[in-house]
């Protein structure tokens, strides 16, 4: 199983009990995670590049278990943009990146996000972001970088008979490098199986926005649905794990790591 | 771990909805039944959808028909405030609600361009006569997601320290409200609240820790979310089997044999 939309540090915006560090291996310890994917509060907002390092620092002290995002804020310059995709990805030790629209207030087809999205393009990278600000948008951009595999953040927290919610799954059935995730505090009745219905197993994966909300509330709706073993074994980790595996950077390692036991 | 948990669900809705999605096939008393079982919900504390979203005169009553004979089910009644044409005075109703074997009330605070008041001056016979009788009365803000959620606090302070001995249940209380809540729980002993929206990791632990296990309710509401999330978090709770069982069905089950009471 991987948490492929974690989160670590506490927020302002809302109180949470137990954000920190520590909490990070309790998924693991209890439920047997093979990974979280994390993404430091500081990343998305007022410290990107000191939260970029802090995600380093978490992978490098908690080995395989503990892996990471780094964050490109679209209103840094290129240069800037450039320098930390290079410092994280190639030279550290994060596997994806993840982007923040609404809290960077950037448009994602917008000057900003190039550098971050031409990299994903060139290593065959993930690029988690928490909204694409529109099907038409992600369209354009899974359209303009095919390489790049572009995730959809807190999908099925949506109404399915809402329009937009439609056209992102024809949008995903129509482009390959576009996957959707079941990270959302809201759980719609339903909702879960009728992504898979529609866009089929192998392009859901699980997120839980851990440990700010429940990882087991996450997990629960996903044990929960009406969907055979297969097709929960593939959103639970399968699917991100195969997108991980496809990237460029070099051979990622999913067997528990001698750091990753000790974590234990 | 190994024991199972009796549940007891606070929050479930019986009838035809207004915006059916694809897998509400049976939206009769029949199909919540199934429902809950396909969810290992053993009972449940119903309210018709015609009563949230019709009219209480209406839904009401034909909850009581729908569900007859179902052990399982148990009616709460929608109310409105009192002293207006569109529904019985709270002395009255409550008559009724004792005819029905009705042990709880509800009040749908809010719609889209509409409500209820809740204040004293509007409701505060009602808060008086449902105390006495110490009826829980549940808060129904009509939340559509555990994102949004706008609870009248000052007002909650108001009605909670008048009317000690009422019981309120805050329904689809979300996770971000952290910071309103534990101020409220910690002035108020007879203030409740489901935690079918409270998604925070750890969040059920913490509220116990601090508050004990006796005032959460486990809600899921069905037929418009999935029990799944907060049915396994409370199920893996890092508390004791005790007070794991209080909140996923002892608390209701007592506060409503305490009714009447």
């Amino acid at each position: 199983m991987i948490d492929a939309h974690a989160h670590v540090d506490p927020p302002c915006v809302f109180g949470t009990v137990c954000a920190h560090e520590q909490g990070l291996l309790e998924p693991i310890r209890r439920f047997n995670v093979k990974a979280v994917y994390v993404t430091p509060i500081d990343s998305i907002l007022t410290d990107t590049i000191g939260g970029n390092t802090r995600a380093m620092e978490l992978v490098a002290r908690y080995g395989g278990r503990v892996r990471g995002y780094m964050v490109v804020n679209p209103n840094h310059s290129r240069k800037v943009s450039e320098q930390e995709l290079n410092r994280c990805l190639l030279e550290g030790n994060l596997e994806a990146i993840k982007l923040h629209s609404f809290f960077h207030d950037h448009p994602m087809d917008g000057p900003g996000y190039e550098p971050a999205l031409e990299f994903a393009d060139e290593f065959h990278l993930c690029v988690l972001s928490h909204t694409w600000d529109s099907p038409d948008t992600l369209c354009k951009l899974a359209e303009k970088y095919p390489n790049a595999f572009f995730y959809v953040a807190h999908f099925t927290g949506n109404l399915m008979h809402r329009p937009e919610t439609r056209k992102y799954i024809d949008i995903t059935n129509a482009h390959p490098n576009i996957y959707l995730d079941t990270t959302s505090s809201a759980a719609p009745l339903g909702a879960v199986e009728y992504t898979v219905e529609a866009v089929g197993a192998d392009r859901v994966i699980f997120g839980t926005d851990y440990n700010w909300l429940s990882f087991e509330f996450g997990f629960g709706k996903i044990l929960y649905a009406d969907l055979d073993d297969e097709s929960k074994r593939k959103i639970l980790g399968l699917n991100f794990q195969g997108i991980i595996q496809r990237s460029l950077l070099g051979p990622k390692d999913f067997s528990q790591s001698e750091s990753s036991k000790r974590a234990d | 771990m190994n024991e199972k948990l009796y549940f007891f669900d606070v929050n479930v809705q019986v009838g035809p909805l207004t915006v059916p999605q694809p897998w509400h096939r049976d939206q009769t008393a029949k199909g919540t039944l199934d429902l809950m079982d396909r969810f290992g919900i053993d009972e449940a504390l119903v309210v018709h959808t015609l009563s949230r979203e019709g009219h209480p005169s209406r839904g009401n009553q034909r909850l009581c028909e729908e569900i007859q004979g179902m052990k399982r089910l148990h009616p709460s009644w929608t109310i409105l405030p009192p002293g207006g044409p569109e529904f019985v005075p709270p002395d009255r109703c409550i008559e009724l609600m004792g005819d029905n074997e009705v042990s709880a009330a509800r009040v749908v605070a809010k719609y889209a361009g509409g409500g209820v008041p809740l204040e004293i001056p509007w409701m505060g016979k009602w808060y008086e006569a449902l105390a006495e009788k110490r009826i829980p009365l549940l808060l129904d803000m009509n939340h559509t997601s555990p994102f949004y959620n706008e609870f009248p606090w000052m007002t909650i302070d108001r009605i909670c320290e008048a009317f000690p001995k009422l019981r309120l249940v805050l329904l689809g209380a979300g996770y971000r409200i952290q910071r309103d809540l534990y101020a409220m729980l910690a002035k108020h002993e007879n203030l409740y609240m489901d935690i079918g929206f409270y998604c925070l990791q750890a969040g059920i632990e913490d509220l116990v820790f601090r508050f004990g296990a006796n005032r959460f309710l486990f809600g899921s509401y069905l037929p418009h979310y999935s029990p799944g999330g907060p049915k396994f978090a409370l199920t893996y709770a890092d508390l004791p089997f005790e007070d794991r069982q209080k909140i996923a069905g002892g608390n209701l089950k007592r506060l409503l044999s305490e009714a009447w009471s």
